[in-house]
């Protein structure tokens, strides 16, 4: 993480009293992102805190999940006139509603209808909505009147957080990959296996497109051939690729950690990869902050991936999983539709590895038959073949690493059995 | 003795003749098991009930799906019926809620599976069913059921062999997939011949990827036997010596960037790794790891090693073959990997790995065992360093010879 990003908290989701807070500040020591990079965790003295918010979300559902109306909830001080304001993702007044709240509790179930009548229900249009809500009366007697703007038969306006459309079908599909990673440092020709990588990475890339769902590939710059900022900059098209909502499925191939993925460059001992290398200052990577930030869960715009297979060193080992949007166990099927799943999550999936993984030379070819396999499988398969079906055939028939170290390493977290198109 | 150069594409090309014979081929193994499962499809099912048809493209071919104008679909893969599903399941494929009250118990849909297996004939120790089921229940929100009963089995390693659904209103069966080595049989013959599959360039068929040359492997063989010779004779493993090609089922050899990476098959089911100029391990016809059938009887034992114990069995091994000793690094606590859940009581086996990594975190070293915890017989043994990876084997022609 840089270091001019951060991760913010929003107290107003936490009901209002003291907490206790404290601080935990990660520093990696070192460049090479792996299993074994040493981070060491600087914690402050916890203190407690007061939070005292005249409009608070303590209740509030980040996506609109009943297909037929949105329940907007907000927690304030009692005998209150209120209104709240819709505006879409374009800044564009939507709809409002006004009320009175004689104990404080402000709640509107919105039909989605837009204020001339019409319907608000196309994800592809309307990735989601930003409620401003607009309180009057008196503000001043209560604990929070310690907010801006607070006074006795006054009126003060917030935004809440977004409102988030739920995806309508699996998504658009992103496939990556470091496009020099069997190249970049060596002496030899290489450049065999780079085609044996396309090939693989062109067999993922079509999958969707057999069922015209959209997909795009995205060679990520790596290595040395490429200036520091072509490196950076093929990065920045990934992030920005993640931040669109109508992107929910996502493949990369290349060097991972356990909570980033990317590189800059190989690290090598003869012909041979041992490692890789994130230069300082570089954005060569994606980490979980920048994901919990802008993709799973997201102030304004969470969209959690449907699926998602980090397909590099160490990915399911830290928090990846989630900052995608994406239990971090294995759920199974029918965990998202039981009570259990509060956040209204649809079936969703993550593949990753918790250990370094097989990429020895003579390796190669077996190990994108594997890919091959899987995504064959898995998304051909007229019998529905779940996701574990294709991982399971892919690992008995391609020949690539061994069954049990596949079985062991290979974490599939969410819904192992998600349907390709589900 | 089959001598292999360098790998292959896994896939082959799906022409129209090959699609209509692996069909054909494949017909009566679904209408088969749509018999014995009293299946709500035409029998026998024929061509014209088809809506739909994949042929798949990928190892263990002849495999085809097909979907039914009924909306019942089948798989068949490597010479059996592994998914037989009612794609009507709306719970299933649209997670839209049935209605009404659940009747079945799930004792009786552990039955109602078990009873399906029997009904294909597939024993309960092909695929783990006389060890006791994960049984998921069904999601109930109100009148709503908005996911069936589940079903699944698992092998030693907790792969997932059964996965069931069962309709929690009739009891009656929506899908049934099936996955393990032991279901495995002869494919149907088919007649035609597929060609290999297509990438739009020649990687694979002009040898783009560097393969090793005939003449350097055929120098190499004799090197390699050598030196399985002495590596065997170091450990006394139980093989003949010296081995002769008489020994040899198959060999690989892959030009792994400058130097060889090879795999050597005895015909009585060993396996030895040879990389740069020395063997780097076996693997014992025992191996619980490996890729082929398992039942767990063959496995069964007791836990006569500590973890500890089963250690010094591996470093006892290493220091037989006398390697220098700053280039083997086990003084760290390894991965240990063990039979998943019940299996753990009665299958003594224990694998290891020592993944070394230098203070940049570079994998550098690296052991992988797996002993036997009955007998103390060490059935597996990897061992690599970078402190090798120089070398070459005296060979006076290159490796490979691009054109």
């Amino acid at each position: 993480m840089g270091s001019t990003t951060g991760v913010g908290i929003y107290f107003d989701e936490f009901p209002n009293g003291t907490n206790t807070i404290q601080l935990l500040t990660t520093v990696r020591q070192s460049d090479f992102i792996n299993a074994q990079t040493p981070y060491i965790v600087y914690p402050n003295t916890p203190a407690a805190i007061t939070i005292g918010n005249l409009i608070t979300f303590t209740n509030w559902d980040d996506f609109i999940w009943d297909n037929g109306t949105y329940t907007f909830r907000a927690q304030t001080v009692p005998n209150v006139d209120w209104e709240i304001d819709i505006y879409d993702w374009n800044n564009n007044f939507v709809n409002y509603q006004t009320g009175h709240s004689t104990d404080g509790n402000i709640s509107w179930t919105w039909n989605l209808y837009d204020y001339w009548g019409n319907p608000r229900t196309n994800p592809d249009s309307d990735p989601g909505f930003i409620p401003y809500f607009t309180i009057t009366g008196n503000l001043s007697n209560s604990a929070q009147s310690a907010e801006a703007g607070a006074n006795a038969n006054s009126t003060t306006t917030k935004p809440g957080p977004g409102a988030m459309t739920q995806r309508s079908d699996v998504g658009n599909w992103l496939v990556t990959f470091q496009d020099k990673l069997y190249e970049d440092g060596r002496s030899n020709d290489w450049t065999w296996a780079t085609q044996i990588l396309e090939d693989g990475i062109n067999a993922i890339w079509f999958a969707p497109m057999q069922w015209q769902i959209p997909s795009a590939k995205w060679a990520i710059k790596f290595g040395r051939t490429y200036t520091a900022a072509d490196r950076s900059n093929s990065w920045a098209t990934v992030r920005a690729y993640l931040k669109d909502p109508s992107y929910r499925n996502f493949y990369y191939f290349g060097h991972g950690g356990i909570n980033g993925f990317g590189a800059d460059m190989n690290v090598l001992s003869n012909e041979d990869i041992i490692s890789s290398i994130t230069l300082p200052g570089n954005a060569a990577e994606i980490d979980t902050a920048f994901l919990n930030s802008n993709v799973g869960n997201a102030r304004y715009g969470a969209h959690p991936y449907r699926f998602v297979f980090l397909d590099g060193c160490d990915t399911a080992t830290g928090g990846l999983p989630d900052a995608f949007g994406i239990p971090k166990q294995n759920m199974g099927a029918s965990w998202y539709t039981s009570t259990n799943n509060v956040r209204h999550l649809k079936p969703s999936a993550f593949v990753g590895w918790d250990s370094d993984i097989e990429m020895s030379s003579s390796a190669i070819e077996n190990f994108w038959n594997y890919r091959k396999i899987w995504i064959s499988f898995w998304s051909t398969a007229n019998v529905s073949a779940d996701l574990l079906g294709g991982l399971d055939l892919a690992r008995d028939t391609s020949g690539w690493w061994s069954v049990p170290d596949i079985t062991t390493h290979r974490k599939i977290y969410g819904d192992n059995n998600m349907l390709f198109k589900q | 003795m089959i001598l292999e150069l360098g790998g292959a594409s896994a896939f082959i090309q799906v022409t129209a003749q090959y699609s209509n014979a692996v069909l054909v081929a494949v017909l009566p193994y679904f209408t088969d098991v749509a018999k014995k499962l009293d299946l709500p499809v035409p029998i026998p099912i024929t061509q014209a009930d088809i809506a739909k048809v994949d042929i798949w493209p990928g190892p263990g071919a002849p495999g085809a799906s097909i979907l039914l104008k009924n909306n019942w679909s089948f798989g068949f893969l490597q010479g059996y019926v592994y998914a037989v599903q009612n794609t009507h399941d709306k719970v299933i494929f649209d997670s839209e809620p049935t209605y009404g009250p659940i009747k079945i118990t799930a004792e009786d849909t552990v039955k109602t599976a078990r009873d399906t297996l029997r009904k294909l004939g597939i024993a309960p120790e092909d695929v783990f069913s006389d060890f006791e089921p994960k049984v998921t229940p069904p999601n109930q929100i109100g009148t709503n059921v908005t996911y069936p009963y589940q079903v699944e089995w698992f092998d030693e390693m907790g792969s997932r062999t059964v996965d069931m659904r069962i309709d929690p209103h009739t009891g009656k069966l929506d899908r049934l997939y099936l996955h393990h080595f032991n279901l495995e049989r002869p494919p149907p013959k088919i007649d035609v011949v597929p060609p290999p599959e297509d990438t739009g360039h020649d990687s694979f068929s002009s040898m783009i990827p560097p393969h090793p040359s005939p003449e350097y492997a055929l120098k190499l063989i004799p090197i390699m036997l050598k030196a399985i010779d002495a590596y065997g004779g170091k450990l006394s493993l139980p093989i003949t010596r010296p081995l002769t090609t008489n020994n040899l089922a198959k060999i690989e050899v892959y030009n792994n960037g400058g130097w060889p990476h090879c795999e050597i098959w005895l015909t009585n089911g060993w396996r030895f790794i040879y990389r740069h100029t020395m063997v780097n391990g076996y693997d014992t016809p025992d191996r619980l790891g490996k890729r082929g059938p398992m039942h767990i009887k063959d496995f069964a034992g007791k836990w006569n090693l500590t973890t500890n114990q089963a250690i010094e069995v591996v470093k006892a091994a290493l220091a037989k073959l006398d390697y220098p000793t700053n280039n083997v690094h086990m003084d760290f606590e390894p991965t240990v990997i063990i039979p998943a859940g019940e299996f753990k009581k009665i299958i003594p086996r224990y694998m290891f790995e020592w993944y070394y990594k230098d203070g940049s975190g570079h994998q550098t070293s690296r052991i992988e065992a797996e002993v036997n915890a009955d007998n103390g017989k060490l059935e597996s043994l990897f061992y690599d360093d970078k402190a090798y990876w120089d070398s070459r084997p005296p060979i006076d022609v290159p490796i490979s010879v691009k054109n």
